[in-house]
């Protein structure tokens, strides 16, 4: 079967990309801004993507690419999984973001999301992160989730890069017994000698990501043995780029969990890229975007492209 | 033409594959004469065994005949890889048939070398094999047990060993310590339960802490206990568990994490006081340079069916002392690697203990194995295992004896996978 070939590239209202193939196959690619204009591809093959990518705006091509391998996968009636080596897996390990003002208020999250089949949580910091008695809350705060929860009930501490790395290790240091699944950004990276140290103070597992814009920074952190999650955002780096990241990352037994945006197109793409890693271990999306959850786990499609 | 650029052209290489085809004894061999012995190599058998027809791992077998009638046994066992290892053995028929079997070390360079890929595990485990031959006939030449060509015995009472036990119940590991107790066993291995991904959750880590934390409960302080974490953990989740161990004093944590990246390994020492061992799946001293120059590890277990024999394992332990580290060979294939590595073990400074994939009371295989050999291979006296006293690796085997086990093909490891379908290490 060929290839598909592009006959336009256009925008929804709603800033999905669209690609139309000649043969008026759709594909559709996570809401894109507004501002920038879009490439013309027309004639152009939609699999050569190294190709396409050389004349495409750096922040429409994780979309792009996206709705290029939405289109193909449609086009050749397969899951777009099938298309990048996979699945690897039968189903997708799922962190749930869980808010809120207070202790009282998470525990609520989580026994709600619980009762909805989440089994992973993403935890924010007390506030304000410098108050006395901080590192106390912060294991305050854990140790009652996980009391709450029950010992199959697992957390991700989300640091959101606003401690020092010594503070960080503080607190890293502190929860080790509750074996989080990692600290997520618990500091910033562009000093990798203060998050060497912060790594070698802990066990705590570190998760690095979202704020990393460039490729390199992934192997800067992987060579220094300081990060044990590996974070890429789908949104900056785009599928294919993220499996290259997580070759890497599998070279150092690093796992990964990328990040995607809140929206119902990026949340497919990362559970078809999800079922086609080697080294993948949660996708960390709300739960309005997995309604089906079951276990802690969401399930994949079978259908053609990116549908979910 | 000038001699040497004669000899890097292509041309050449052909007249040389032709000389050793039409001489009768391999290339290089002649040049010896003299200086070794008179022995010559007239043949090269390998045996595949298979215990039971599903044996994922057939025992690899290498007998070498010579001119004197002196025979020498080796294992070349390759656990899930038997047919490819023992095709491999096949293949260094030409460097072997007519040649001097003295010259251990000569061969070991050859096949190693004149491979031109080096070894892997398969082309490690054939050298493996062929190396233990030729010390046996070695031993049988100079009427002496190897581990006395090799500078031993260091003790009369021969080898500190360690058996297999399940972190079980409490009332399993109170039988334990029972019989342990009993036999004089020093040491005790067992593994984690489950299979573990790269990021895991509290309930598993918590599940393997508490099992081991009650294994040194029921068995007390004073019988050593090693821990193998099968390289089934990643590092991150290896430093999680190898740091909360610290109190539980094992003797070593074995393979935290697979054994490809040795920075990796290291940051998992760096985060416990506990000691570090690896080394079964690598071939050769060249591959544990990075290990011990680095202080990475504090015990190497280089298996003598893979690393290259007798004359690798004794290169490995003589690279490791120098940086303070132990040896502590892995064996879990068949009788004649295990008591081969005795040989090593009883002549080295830095041996620390040697395995045996068996429990405290013995299974069937050890039954075959003293069928075969007329004695209880590889079975403790005190907590150690015996010397062999006879000449070369100490035991004599026929080639009947393995008929009532023929080679049933190979097997593949076991092959594991997490809840979700992907793939898993056991």
């Amino acid at each position: 079967m060929a290839a598909p070939v592009i006959r336009s590239v256009d925008r929804l209202p709603s800033g999905v990309l669209r690609v139309t193939s000649d043969q008026g196959i759709e594909g559709f690619g996570q809401p894109v801004p507004l501002g920038i204009a879009l490439p013309v591809l027309g004639g152009r093959i939609s699999s050569s993507r190294e190709g396409l990518r050389a004349g495409v705006a750096p922040a429409l091509w994780p979309s792009l690419e996206m709705a290029c391998l939405d289109l193909e996968g449609r086009h050749r009636k397969a899951p777009v999984y099938q298309l990048l080596g996979g699945p690897t897996r039968t189903k997708v390990r799922i962190l749930t973001p869980v808010e809120g003002p207070s202790d009282e208020a998470l525990r609520d999250g989580v026994l709600d999301a619980q009762s909805r089949g989440a089994a992973a949580f993403l935890i924010p910091l007390p506030d304000p992160a410098r108050a006395r008695g901080f590192t106390s809350a912060v294991v305050r705060r854990l140790e009652a989730l996980r009391k709450a929860g029950g010992d199959g009930s697992d957390y991700v501490l989300d640091g959101r890069a606003r401690l020092t790395p010594g503070e960080a290790s503080r607190i890293a240091r502190a929860v080790e017994g509750l074996h989080l699944l990692w600290f997520d950004e618990p500091c910033v990276t562009g000093n990798i000698e203060a998050v060497r140290k912060l790594a070698d103070e802990t066990v705590t597992p570190l998760g690095f990501g979202v704020s990393i814009q460039e490729a390199p920074a992934f192997q800067e952190l992987l060579r220094a043995q300081v990060i044990d999650v590996v974070r890429p955002h789908l949104s900056r780096f785009g599928l294919t780029e993220i499996r290259r990241i997580a070759v890497l990352a599998e070279a150092y037994y690093v796992a990964v969990a990328p990040i995607c945006e809140p929206h119902p197109t990026a949340a497919a793409a990362s559970l078809h890229l999800a079922a086609s890693l080697p080294n993948f271990v949660i996708q960390e999306l709300p739960l309005s975007l997995t309604p089906s959850l079951k276990s802690g786990y969401a399930g994949l499609s079978a259908a053609a492209g990116l549908q979910s | 033409v000038k001699r040497r650029e004669f000899l890097a052209s292509p041309a050449a290489l052909g007249a040389l594959a032709q000389a050793q085809e039409h001489g009768g004894r391999p290339l290089g061999a002649a040049a010896f004469d003299g200086l070794g012995s008179k022995l010559r190599i007239t043949g090269v058998k390998v045996f595949g065994v298979s215990l039971t027809q599903e044996s994922d791992r057939p025992y690899v077998f290498v007998k070498i005949e010579t001119s004197g009638g002196l025979i020498g046994w080796g294992e070349a066992t390759l656990e899930g890889k038997a047919s490819a290892v023992m095709s491999c053995v096949e293949d260094f028929r030409d460097f072997l048939i007519g040649a001097d079997p003295i010259l251990a070390e000569h061969h070991w360079q050859s096949m190693y070398v004149h491979t031109f890929y080096r070894a892997g595990p398969v082309i490690g485990s054939a050298i493996s094999g062929i190396d233990q031959a030729l010390w046996d006939i070695r031993g049988k030449y100079f009427g002496a047990p190897v581990y006395q060509l090799l500078g031993g015995p260091n003790d009369a009472r021969g080898v500190r060993g360690y058996y297999h036990a399940r972190a079980g119940s409490r009332p399993e590991l109170e039988e334990l310590r029972a019989n342990a107790t009993r036999d004089g066993i020093t040491c005790i291995k067992t593994g984690l339960a489950g299979y573990f991904e790269w990021i895991d959750s509290h309930s598993k880590i918590q599940r393997a802490i508490d099992q081991l934390v009650m294994m040194r409960e029921i068995l007390g302080p004073d019988i050593d206990i090693a821990v193998d974490f099968h390289a089934k953990t990643s590092p991150a989740v290896a430093s999680v568990l190898a740091k909360e161990l610290e109190p539980v004093h094992l003797l070593f944590i074995e393979e935290p994490c697979p054994p490809e990246n040795a920075q990796a390994m290291r940051k998992i020492a760096k985060h416990s006081t506990t000691p570090i061992a690896t080394g079964e799946r690598l071939i050769t001293h060249y591959n544990v340079r990075e290990l011990i120059e680095e202080g990475i590890v504090d015990i190497l277990q280089t298996d003598i069916n893979h690393v290259g024999g007798i004359t690798a394992l004794w290169k490995v332990a003589a690279m490791a002392g120098l940086s303070g580290i132990q040896m502590a060979p892995h064996s879990c294939e068949g009788p004649i690697g295990a008591l081969a590595a005795v040989h090593v073990d009883a002549s080295i400074p830095n041996f620390l203990v040697q395995e045996i994939c068996s429990g405290v009371t013995p299974g069937p295989a050890e039954k075959i194995w003293q069928e075969w050999m007329g004695f209880p291979v590889m079975r403790m006296v005190d907590g150690r295992f015996p010397l062999p006293e006879q000449p070369g690796l100490g035991f004599t085997l026929s080639e009947d004896a393995l008929k009532k086990y023929p080679f049933a093909g190979t097997r593949p490891m076991a092959r594991v996978f997490h809840s979700d379908g992907s793939v898993a290490a056991w």
